[in-house]
């Protein structure tokens, strides 16, 4: 399991694991099951209407056939139903009280681990952008860090971003606190 | 019987749909295999493992047997 290979330190807790809303995995969902059931509204539209098809062609008579096609297709659509319910549930922030762990699962064997220690966080940022978004509570959150290479992490549709970035930034002000003590409180105040 | 040579002229129905199925079915293991890895190694709750792998299984493997049933109904 992740936790195990992520190893985290002794005494860091995690504060919260976050994941796309929901509204990202119920429309990649939905247009697939959309695409899922096409064959069977296309043969029941021309098992209804009765001359459309030749009269040489009958549908009961090329039953296995139909069923074989309906089945392939059904089976291929669930496959990909199941990558993207996989790549969803893989790809997410882990936020402890000492750092930060973003992991985008890209595809399958294209994953990208990123950490960055909360201390070494310069900016963080939210943006909620369309009717949706503002309506259903989810955005975009990029966290700019101190690090030369690779210093942006962006992640978009993750729900309630701006909860979620007082969170980090909450997170980040108690580590700098208990870090430096009364120069960081000074620093913070 | 189908006679695919009307669309091809070189193979029977049956023996495409046989070649298809076993296709599938080989592309269905190398893709099972590839998912199990992913949910084994990162996922974080072993109870959404199990209930994502049963719903795969309970969806997938009818479908299967559908399939395999009607190729050799062909």
């Amino acid at each position: 399991m992740l936790f195990e290979k992520i190893e985290l330190e002794a005494g860091e807790t995690v504060l919260k694991v976050a994941r796309k809303h929901w509204f990202i995995i119920t429309s990649e969902l939905l247009g697939i099951a959309v695409a899922a059931i096409l064959p069977l509204i296309l043969i029941t539209i021309l098992a209804l209407i009765p001359n459309f098809l030749p009269e040489t062609l009958h549908l009961d008579s090329h039953l296995p056939l139909i069923l074989f096609g309906i089945s392939s297709w059904l089976l291929l659509t669930t496959l990909v139903m199941s990558m993207v319910w996989t790549h969803y549930y893989l790809d997410l922030w882990i936020i402890t009280d000492r750092r930060i762990i973003v992991i985008d699962q890209i595809h399958f064997f294209n994953r990208k681990v990123s950490s960055f220690r909360l201390e070494r966080l310069q900016d963080i940022k939210v943006a909620v952008n369309g009717v949706l978004a503002t309506f259903l509570n989810f955005g975009t959150i990029r966290a700019q860090t101190a690090s030369a290479a690779e210093s942006n992490f962006m992640t978009s549709g993750l729900p309630e971003p701006r909860e979620l970035q007082s969170l980090i930034q909450k997170a980040t002000d108690e580590r700098l606190k208990s870090l430096h003590g009364a120069a960081a409180q000074a620093i913070i105040d | 019987m189908y006679n695919i040579a009307e669309v091809t002229g070189i193979l029977p129905i049956h023996d495409i749909s046989l070649l298809a199925f076993y296709v599938l079915a080989g592309f269905y293991l190398v893709f099972t295999a590839i998912l199990y890895f992913h949910w084994n190694e990162y996922s974080v709750s072993p109870a959404v493992s199990k209930i994502t792998a049963i719903t795969y299984l309970v969806i997938t493997l009818p479908l299967l047997t559908v399939m395999g049933l009607a190729t050799f109904a062909i």
